[in-house]
């Protein structure tokens, strides 16, 4: 039987109808047989979600990404979701969209708000829509962590250049010190452990001798108790103790006493020394300056001492009666002549004053 | 008298030529396009003809087509496991078959396929009606040769050419889901999650615009070509090789077009 044209032109636009549907349909992997309803989530941002991404509920499939647009304030995006109506959202349901695989295919997931209290979901405005958040993008994620790399490879870097061989060679030499130093302290300790040993055993040698003393000590104590059960003599050595010990004082005052005047007189002593000092400073500058009229004077002296024999001579006549100062000494009428002689040569130089011409006639010159 | 071209100026010259003569083709092909569409309005010469084009055009024309994408779902979806090997989860597979089926190797391919098979057949047919002045002898009987010849035949290509796609497009990946859950190791079910993982709504209306957008081409290049056919058996060999590489040439042209003004983000 052949077709006629109508017949399998009709059989075949009708199929490739019926073909196109169904397989948009099944594709876009709707439920058979029930009419889905329609959810909306308001997210900040939705990453790579698309149109007809999977809604999942508990892990399960259950419906399409229907549209995603912006709202109405252009603060957020819509999402509207068609979803199986056998779903049954819990009461504080949200929506949370993530990465389903590595590759760039993304899910919307309905999910318990409190289950995710780490998130920070977006308030939905208007009572059917419900709160979203959104995971990082795996390119985010990688992003960040070839951020990381990048610096760790910086870091290697740096350490690398730090870290020279002389750096290793200061390493090794240091920790070479640190070996011998720690090598060090060790015998120092042990050292210090030997002398607390010895310390110990001399505290003990002392404890010994201190309980020996202890008891000697209790038995003087003992001798000096009895001495007091006595009396008598030890009254008497008290009182000469006693009185040894006021004498003792009053020398200690006495030496106190001096000692006060000790500190002034010192002082007066160094005032003395540094005038001395500053005297002989002078004197030495002065002998200094009079070097050259001493290195003169011992002519003058000689000089001096025949003057002074000539003196003592002269005198010596003097007081012999010799000569005229001795003759004037010794002689009275020699010396009343003499003054009778002196007052008138004073009337004569009295006269000659007043009268002049009585004693010169004529002056020329030439 | 003539001025002869210097001969330093002739390769200028070939260019202008060629230039010329194809702003001249194309002015011929707006005329004639334009006169189609006048002839849209001849309701009661090309309707009676639809139905037997759309048989010999599109019904005929789908067993070459599912042969073409067939073998295509086969290779798509071996290369895409040998590409995936090691690195992507092998039920991309099922992804890259659905969206490249879908997306553009469905529509070109059958398109292809379609302008050696319906354009060269408009083209040779026309084109010897036109050569032997059947053409001709219609407008002497008063009947609008191009409502006659050229709507039926234009309209049964849009119409039936996205027939012929969704056919292409579920062989195909029917081709890839057998081939990969037989050589591939693959389960149905992970195919199918490939299959659905990137799929829109919108790719399907992608497809169907693209093979609308051919269907138009190959049909009215070939009628076209026909139309112009000029110089007996030899002209006519012309015009069908012509139309088949213009037809060509515009699907892969309306390729690019539609991806840019549909698939931009």
């Amino acid at each position: 039987m052949k077709l006629n044209n109508e017949a399998a032109v009709g059989i075949v636009v009708v199929a490739g109808i019926i073909l196109t549907v169904v397989a948009a349909f099944w594709l876009s992997g709707r439920p058979w047989g029930e009419e889905p309803i329609e959810v909306a989530a308001v997210f900040r941002e939705v990453g790579e979600l698309r149109q007809g991404n999977p809604v999942k509920f508990r892990g399960v499939e259950v419906g399409r990404v229907a549209g995603i647009d912006l709202d109405a304030e252009g603060e957020g995006v819509v999402v509207a979701m068609q979803i199986s109506p056998r779903v049954v959202p819990p009461a504080d349901a949200a929506v949370l969209l993530a990465p389903a695989s590595l590759f760039g295919d993304w899910q919307a997931s309905i999910v318990s708000r409190s289950s995710y209290p780490e998130l920070e979901f977006t308030t939905a405005r208007q009572g059917q829509v419900l709160s979203g958040a959104t995971l990082p993008d795996i390119t985010q994620l990688t992003a960040v962590g070839a951020r990381i790399a990048g610096n760790l490879e910086t870091l290697a870097e740096r350490v690398e250049l730090a870290f020279t061989e002389e750096t290793a060679i200061k390493i090794r030499e240091t920790i070479e010190n640190v070996q011998a130093m720690s090598e060090q302290l060790t015998g120092f300790v042990d050292q210090q452990t030997q002398t607390y040993r010895d310390v110990s055993q001399s505290v003990l040698v002392a404890t010994d001798n201190i309980t020996q003393t202890t008891e000697r000590f209790d038995r003087v104590a003992g001798s000096v108790e009895a001495a007091f059960v006595e009396g008598g003599r030890i009254e008497q050595i008290l009182a000469n103790a006693e009185r040894a010990s006021q004498n003792l004082e009053e020398l200690s005052q006495s030496i106190d006493d001096a000692v006060v005047g000790v500190p002034s007189l010192i002082a007066q002593a160094d005032t003395t020394i540094g005038e001395l000092g500053e005297l002989s400073t002078s004197a030495s500058r002065l002998f200094e300056s009079l070097g050259p009229e001493i290195d003169q004077l011992g002519p003058t002296i000689v000089e001096a001492r025949e003057a002074i024999a000539v003196v003592q001579r002269a005198a010596a006549r003097i007081d012999n009666g010799e000569g005229t100062l001795g003759r004037l000494l010794e002689d009275p009428a020699l010396f009343e002549e003499t003054q009778a002689a002196i007052a008138t040569l004073r009337r004569v130089l009295s006269d000659l004053q007043a009268n002049p011409g009585r004693y010169i006639g004529e002056v020329r010159i030439f | 008298m003539t001025a002869r071209t210097a001969t330093w100026a002739r390769p200028f010259a070939a260019v202008g030529r060629s230039a010329g003569g194809f702003f001249a083709a194309f002015g011929r092909f707006g005329t004639f396009f334009v006169e189609m569409l006048r002839s849209l309005r001849d309701v009661g010469t090309w309707v009676p003809l639809l139905v037997g084009q759309m048989r010999h055009l599109g019904v005929d024309s789908i067993p070459i087509a599912l042969f073409l994408a067939a073998f295509t779902g086969i290779v798509l979806a071996l290369q895409a496991s040998y590409t995936f090997t090691g690195a992507v989860p092998l039920y991309f597979v099922g992804a890259l078959v659905g969206k490249t089926m879908i997306l553009e190797l469905g529509p070109v391919l059958s398109g292809l396929a379609l302008s050696g098979r319906v354009g060269a057949n408009i083209a040779a047919e026309l084109g010897t009606m036109r050569v032997s002045e059947q053409i001709d002898a219609l407008e002497t009987l008063a009947y609008n040769p191009v409502a006659y010849l050229v709507v039926p035949r234009v309209l049964a290509g849009i119409l039936m050419f996205p027939v012929i796609v969704i056919f292409a497009n579920a062989i195909g990946i029917v081709a890839g889901w057998i081939t990969a859950i037989n050589l591939l190791q693959m389960s149905t079910d992970d195919f199918i999650r490939g299959l659905r993982l990137f799929y829109e709504p919108f790719d399907i209306t992608f497809s169907l615009i693209k093979a609308t957008s051919f269907g138009l081409v190959v049909t009215a290049v070939g009628c076209f070509e026909g139309f112009a056919t000029k110089g007996g058996a030899e002209g006519v060999g012309r015009s069908t090789t012509r139309a088949v590489v213009i037809s060509s040439m515009l699907i892969l042209v309306f390729d690019a077009f539609w991806a840019v003004v549909l698939l931009q983000p």
